[in-house]
């Protein structure tokens, strides 16, 4: 029997997917695992990307693939003013606190966008991104194939930076024993800065990858941070290759449900595992750190 | 001063329904509805110090539910007492397992019930799926605003009554130490699923009751997580753990959601709801009831709980 085509289109629709959700999921996982920071504001961060390519795709009239300087810029700005002069303090202060900021930030940010923006549902369809490739029958348009690039890219640069350079072992170490990193000479809350950049970053670019493989709206938020919490909880949390692997496994699941059941139910077959992961094990499948 | 509550709420409400001012009647409809939720969340969130991120839940059931009976042509009191059993049978069978979890577990869990909830509605066609179920009109707005004066009233008194009895001491037990609570003989299980039942209580009856008042259902506006959050500051600002602290905080937010949403945009009065949460939480943990003598619950507590643990010191290392 040949093999089916239908069935390695949607093989590699779902890897592809599962790329964009790992890049979303690690700079949750990055949080988490290092800061101990619930951020659930963290799908408004990716509908901003979304938000910066749509405008320098639409404002500025470039190629969306320029967008990722800007989306790293204000996205690893942000991240970094955020998390050294806000959540920092809030981490020494009232131990609630960063969460609830959190969550004021995930019901504020959604409307700044819709005043600014507008409530519309919205992709970016450039004529250059949505030539498609076929190889083999399986139809690939460029926007996938550039944004899976992206997305190893990003994620080979994460690893990098954890397990082969200073910055890297400062962040494990910071995971390790907190109090014991800063006494042998790291400045925590500037690494912690720069992790929450990081993590921003990473979401911003998951959210050019949606703006250019589907449709996205400014209220969509809350959907896209409770598919990484999902990720992040099936992976382990702060466990940055267990998050990658999640990924591809969810991103594989959504399609194969879309394409041979039905795309009604997605979304709630995905929170419902994560509700049934939260009640048999709430730490995680695979309990590992950093 | 509880009864005098009591009497303040249902006056104001008679005098505005005797005036007939139609705008004055659906701003007093919201400002009860929002005091039943407010109250209904303190339940759960106040006494037993669970933060509940996912409480729209039950206002969506209790909402399908009477438009479903009301669909099938039964009489309104009966399809919303079918939105209370509804509600309470639902809290009941998912209070059980999902009480177990503490803190951010449970608030990420319920949350996301909620949302997968809200997703399986938009599929289910018999129910309306994303069209939602158009209702006709059965009752006229100062029924309505009976209705939910009603409600209110029954919401706050489920809670004095929580307070002065020895659930609501077994609650606070449960609240400061679970461990110490079932020392002492509580049955901690039993005491979390009755709050969390007696706080569906009030919700999916307020769920039923904005059916009748709106006269149409729809996922995306009965299910919506702006709810959930709306409940929490109220509750926050006013002050936890008390009947007075939702009372106030929900006549303050509704009366600043009518100035901001009549003469801005409804944007704005979220985007102020979002950096009033962070600023209450920081500067005024306590609520405004605290200051007024009440005993409240300290926000930072409440949300104390909700800080993961240092995974990496829980493990064998």
């Amino acid at each position: 029997m040949a093999v089916d085509t239908l069935f390695i289109q949607t093989f590699v629709d779902g890897i592809i997917l599962g790329l964009i959700y790992a890049l979303a999921a690690v700079g949750l996982s990055l949080s988490f695992g290092v800061m101990h920071v619930i951020n659930v504001a963290h799908g408004e961060f990716i509908i901003l990307g979304a938000l910066l390519t749509y405008i320098v795709w639409t404002s500025l009239g470039l190629s969306p693939i320029y967008s990722i300087l800007l989306i790293t810029a204000v996205n690893g700005l942000i991240g970094f003013l955020l998390q050294y002069y806000v959540v920092n303090r809030l981490l020494t202060g009232p131990p609630l606190a960063s969460l609830v900021f959190f969550f004021g930030l995930a019901i504020a940010l959604p409307n700044v966008y819709i005043i600014l923006w507008g409530p519309f549902s919205r992709s970016v369809t450039d004529p250059l991104l949505s030539r498609s490739v076929s190889i083999y029958f399986i139809n690939i348009s460029l926007a996938k194939i550039v944004s899976s690039v992206l997305s190893i890219l990003s994620l080979s640069i994460v690893l990098y930076l954890l397990y082969k350079t200073r910055f890297g072992i400062g962040i494990r170490a910071a995971v390790q024993n907190r109090d014991a990193a800063m006494i042998l000479g790291i400045n925590i809350y500037r690494l912690y800065a720069y992790v929450f950049s990081l993590s921003l970053i990473l979401a911003g670019v998951a959210g050019y990858a949606i703006a250019t493989t589907m449709a996205f709206t400014p209220v969509q938020g809350p959907i896209y941070t409770l598919l990484t919490f999902l990720i992040v909880v099936l992976g382990g949390m702060g466990y940055v290759i267990g998050s990658i692997v999640a990924a591809l496994l969810i991103g594989l699941a959504q399609t194969f449900i879309a394409t041979y059941l039905s795309s009604l139910y997605v979304y709630a077959f995905a929170f419902l595992l994560l509700y049934i992961i939260l009640l048999i094990s709430p730490k995680g499948i695979l309990r590992r750190g950093i | 001063m509880f009864i005098y509550i009591l009497i303040i709420l249902t006056a104001f409400s008679l005098v505005i329904s005797l005036t007939g001012h139609e705008y004055m009647i659906r701003f007093t409809t919201n400002l009860m509805m929002w005091i039943a939720l407010a109250q209904s969340l303190n339940t759960i969130t106040g006494y037993t110090g669970r933060v509940d991120f996912g409480h729209v839940l039950f206002f969506g059931i209790g909402a399908y539910t009477t438009a479903y009976m009301i669909l099938n042509n039964y009489p309104w009191y009966i399809a919303i007492l079918t939105s209370i059993a509804i509600g309470l049978l639902g809290a009941v069978i998912l209070g059980y397992p999902v009480l177990r979890l503490h803190g951010a577990y449970f608030a990420i869990a319920t949350w996301s019930f909620a949302e997968a909830f809200k997703q399986i509605m938009f599929g289910w066609r018999e129910l309306g799926g994303s069209f939602g179920l158009p209702l006709k009109v059965i009752l006229d707005s100062k029924s309505i605003l009976y209705l939910m004066t009603l409600i209110a009233v029954s919401s706050l008194i489920i809670n004095f009554l929580i307070e002065r009895s020895k659930i609501g001491l077994a609650f606070s037990a449960i609240r400061n130490n679970e461990l110490v609570a079932s020392v002492y003989g509580i049955n901690v299980v039993h005491y979390r699923v009755l709050a969390y039942a007696l706080s569906s209580i009030a919700t999916s009856l307020a769920g039923g009751a904005y059916a009748l008042w709106i006269n149409y259902v729809y996922p995306g506006d009965v299910f919506h997580g702006l709810k959930t959050d709306q409940m929490f500051v109220m509750l926050l600002l006013g002050g936890a753990g008390t009947y007075i602290g939702p009372l106030i905080g929900s006549v303050i937010l509704t009366v600043i959601y009518e100035v901001l949403w009549t003469f801005f945009s409804e944007q704005l009065y979220l985007i102020f709801l979002g950096v009033f949460l962070m600023i209450i939480v920081v500067f005024m943990p306590n609520g405004i009831a605290y200051y007024l003598g009440f005993k409240t619950v300290s926000g930072r507590r409440l949300l104390l709980s909700l800080i993961p643990t240092r995974i990496s010191s829980v493990k064998t290392r």
